[in-house]
């Protein structure tokens, strides 16, 4: 399958953007955690088995017990696109095609960075995640978002998914982030998801199960909005320190990649 | 033509409503996706709110289950073709008041009721069986039991209602006892509320007639008619035996008792011009008794007994003279057959007052008040004395038979001492004696009886009686020779013994069955055939059950389809 034209030209306009906090020099990343390279990331009590080459003196000097300098790890650049496979994301034809077509620019993107992307599909069979293409092709989401991916410690994961988890995002944070660089959240709603309309008495029939009958009217659409907006909020305070949420609304990709601008995940080629 | 061997059972198409009102109250909902259910969490959710009326949706279950309904209401109802064979057996009971004979229009309820039982008939069942039973005093079989339709038409043409009141429940009781479990149709002219089917062919109708008519002692008539207050006055006439209007008048709504003149015959009081109900417009007066009680008074002439028991017997209507029915005189003698003697018999004994005990259910002393009576020296009864007055063990009135019907009524006491004459006790002794040796005569005791009631009669000694009128039966008596007469039909009877014959006459006059206001016409003939069975093969009742239970499982199907399930 080729991709996406619009992708492709879309993709053509943009780059990923490194954190130059992060970044050690071209297609270099640091990583999160402690490890060998020359940034410096915190002090800590020496223990047995300490390189002896790593204690601060002064440190150690005036605090009167050793302490060991330990710098940041330097990890290759690497991005990894979680795509939700889950049957929600196929609530609509527009959704599921949003959705793959946001991971193909992302992963267009890491490849023209040289991070090496790779693409997970949450609820899809296991695997390394490259080549991403037939994955890509083979997207069809239907089941519940039972399999994660294993980590690739330092790698900078995208999840895109709808968000929707009725025990919040804590859990998924947790798991997803692990290892990870970082772990940022393109949310895809729909138009309905974002902002129902009124119908009246409906049997609302979720598409990963269960139903209820409801009277969708105002203060029932309100009272969903509000309940949305409080978990677009978790998922903020979930990710923070760790990554960014994005709004992918169905529809143009490009309103996708201005809100990825905005949060500092892309930037235009050219400066722009 | 359908005819339902159970039409109750169509009542489970009331069932159809049902089923569209579960329609109206049924959640009909669109279905709506959504892929985060738990965000609409609980606000406004149907199943708390209960269930509310939608616009009917016209679904394919919709008419699935109103047509499992009907399917059910027939296969229950048990549909057959008027000529399927039946089983069944049914009965109808004909009402027999003489009140079904008015006439309406030219036309009379017992003629639209023998129409319309005829046409009952004929629409049952091929093969059902029929009982007729026509209600009266008496109830009796006219048809049956078991017998073919067609002959209802001929026992309803060998009938005619002219029983007098009565109960119609006796008849319903018979149809049930010779038809078991048979639904009973009662054919009237009202609806007696009793049975199970009706057939009522009257009509509302204003009406006159004679109530009653009697003769008083003294040969006076007197009349009683009743008239609806639509009806204008109707004239009529006594007419004697010999043809001759001996009065005339009218009635109406507001006329009392009317006097008529003495007649010592027999006599007809007839009402003229137009009613519905002739039956009670004619009733026939006999002729007074031409032989009263003869009474022999043997007593001291001129003495205060002597006076007062002359006045006495006199003013009871008997006749005195040298020889009677009844003697009286002082000290116990023998009795001829056939004569009662009140015997006056003398003591010596203290004196004692009334009231005094009595055998009161004893028509000599009924109702006789005794206080107050002093009565001196009476003494004890004899053996195979009936005491009927007692004062301690003193016998002061007793009775005793002897052989010839002759009785003996044994009066005690010092006549010079008592208050016999004085005391009113006395006069109505007096004419109880004389009632009651009336009454013991050979003949029937009331020469005019209602309709519908018994009489009595006495039968000479040594003699058998027999009635005849419309029909002819014998009278059986009893050891005082008095027997029981049955329920009469309305006409003329003669009581025959010997040689001798006594006429008796009963007259149709009951002004409560003549009220024709409750009459109507209707008809609950369902009823009559509620319990039929119609001879049917079992595998129609097998295709009844596949055929319901095939559009059972349809309609469960599409609700299910409905339902998304």
């Amino acid at each position: 399958m080729t991709a996406d034209p619009e992708i492709r030209r879309l993709a053509a306009r943009l780059r990923l953007v490194h954190d130059p906090r992060r970044a050690t020099g071209a297609g270099a990343f640091l990583a999160r955690g402690p490890g060998a390279s020359l940034e410096f990331h915190d002090h800590r009590d020496y223990v047995a088995g300490d390189d002896p080459r790593h204690l601060d003196w002064s440190a150690s000097a005036r605090t009167g017990r050793p302490v060991v300098r330990r710098h940041r790890a330097e990890a290759s650049p690497r991005l990894e696109v979680l795509l939700d496979a889950s049957a929600s994301m196929a609530l609509t034809p527009a959704k599921a095609r949003h959705a793959a077509r946001l991971a193909e620019l992302w992963l267009l993107l890491a490849e023209e960075a040289g991070a090496r992307p790779a693409l997970h599909l949450l609820g899809g069979a296991p695997g390394p995640g490259r080549p991403w293409r037939p994955l890509l092709d083979r997207y069809a989401p239907a089941g519940v978002p039972g399999h994660l991916p294993a980590p690739a410690p330092g790698a900078e994961r995208v999840l895109i998914s709808d968000g929707l988890c009725p025990d919040g995002p804590a859990p998924w944070v947790r798991r997803l982030g692990e290892g990870a660089a970082a772990l940022h959240l393109l949310q895809v709603l729909d138009d309905q998801e974002r902002d129902p309309a009124e119908r009246g008495r409906v049997r609302l029939e979720d598409v990963e199960g269960g139903t209820m009958d409801l009277v969708m009217d105002g203060p029932a659409v309100a009272a969903y909005r509000l309940r949305l907006d409080r978990l677009r909020q978790a998922w903020h305070g979930a990710l923070h320190g760790r990554g960014h949420v994005v709004d992918a609304p169905v529809g143009d990709p490009l309103v996708t990649a201005r809100g990825a601008v905005a949060a500092g995940l892309l930037a235009w080629r050219g400066g722009r | 033509m359908i005819a339902f061997a159970q039409p109750w059972a169509l009542l489970v198409l009331a069932g159809i409503p049902a089923v569209v009102a579960l329609h109206l109250l049924r959640r009909r909902l669109a279905p709506l996706p959504v892929s985060g259910l738990f965000l609409w969490g609980g606000r406004r959710a149907l199943g708390q709110g209960g269930r509310t009326v939608s616009p009917l949706h016209r679904r394919r279950s919709l008419w699935l289950e109103c047509l499992a309904v009907a399917i059910a209401a027939l296969a229950l109802a048990d549909p057959h073709a008027p000529g399927a064979r039946s089983t069944g057996h049914v009965s109808l009971v004909v009402d027999g008041h003489w009140r079904l004979q008015a006439r309406d229009l030219g036309d009379s309820a017992w003629g639209r009721a023998r129409i319309r039982a005829a046409a009952w008939a004929a629409a049952l069942p091929r093969g059902t069986r029929l009982t007729v039973v026509a209600s009266g005093p008496v109830p009796r079989l006219l048809a049956g039991p078991g017998a073919e339709p067609a002959a209802v038409a001929a026992a309803m043409g060998r009938f005619l209602p002219d029983a007098p009141r009565h109960d119609l429940a006796a008849a319903v009781d018979l149809a049930r006892d010779l038809a078991p479990g048979a639904p009973v149709t009662v054919l009237s002219d009202r609806d007696p509320g009793i049975g199970d089917g009706l057939i009522a062919t009257g009509r509302a109708l204003a009406t006159s007639g004679w109530a009653g008519a009697h003769r008083t002692a003294d040969g006076t008539l007197w009349a009683r008619a009743v008239a609806d207050p639509a009806l204008p006055p109707r004239p009529w006439r006594l007419v004697d035996a010999d043809g001759a209007v001996r009065a005339a008048g009218v009635i109406s709504a507001d006329s009392g008792p009317v006097r008529l003149p003495a007649i010592a015959g027999a006599a007809d009081l007839v009402l003229d011009g137009a009613d519905p109900l002739t039956v009670d417009d004619r009733v026939r007066i006999p002729a007074l008794d031409p032989d009263p009680v003869r009474v022999r008074i043997d007593l001291p002439a001129g003495t205060r007994l002597d006076a007062a028991t002359r006045r006495a017997f006199t003013a009871a209507g008997a006749v005195l003279g040298p020889d009677g029915d009844v003697e009286i005189s002082l000290g116990s003698a023998s009795v001829a057959a056939g004569v009662w003697r009140l015997s006056l018999i003398s003591g010596t004994g203290p004196a004692v007052a009334g009231p005094f005990a009595a055998r009161s259910s004893h028509p000599l002393v009924a109702g006789i008040d005794t206080t107050g009576l002093v009565v001196a020296a009476p003494c004890a009864a004899n053996p195979g004395e009936e005491v009927l007055w007692r004062a301690g063990t003193a016998a002061v009135l007793a009775l005793r038979r002897h052989p010839g019907r002759a009785v003996e009524i044994l009066l005690r006491g010092d006549w010079e001492r008592s208050t016999w004459e004085r005391h009113p006790a006395w006069p109505a002794l007096a004419a109880a004696l004389v009632q009651g040796r009336r009454e013991a005569r050979p003949g029937p005791r009331q020469p005019v009886l209602a309709p519908g009631r018994t009489g009595l009669a006495v039968v000479p000694a040594g003699q058998s009686a027999r009635l005849y009128g419309a029909a002819t039966m014998a009278l059986v008596a009893d050891a005082e020779g008095v027997a029981v007469v049955p329920p009469l039909t309305p006409g003329d009877w003669m009581m025959e013994a010997g040689d001798r014959r006594w006429p008796i006459r009963v007259d149709q006059l009951d002004p409560i069955q003549a009220d024709l206001s409750a009459a109507t016409t209707a008809m609950r003939a369902a009823a009559g055939l509620g319990s039929l069975a119609v001879e049917r093969p079992a595998s129609e009742a097998a295709l009844w059950l596949v055929v319901l239970g095939l559009v059972l499982m349809a309609a469960w199907s599409a609700r299910r389809r409905e339902d998304g399930a």
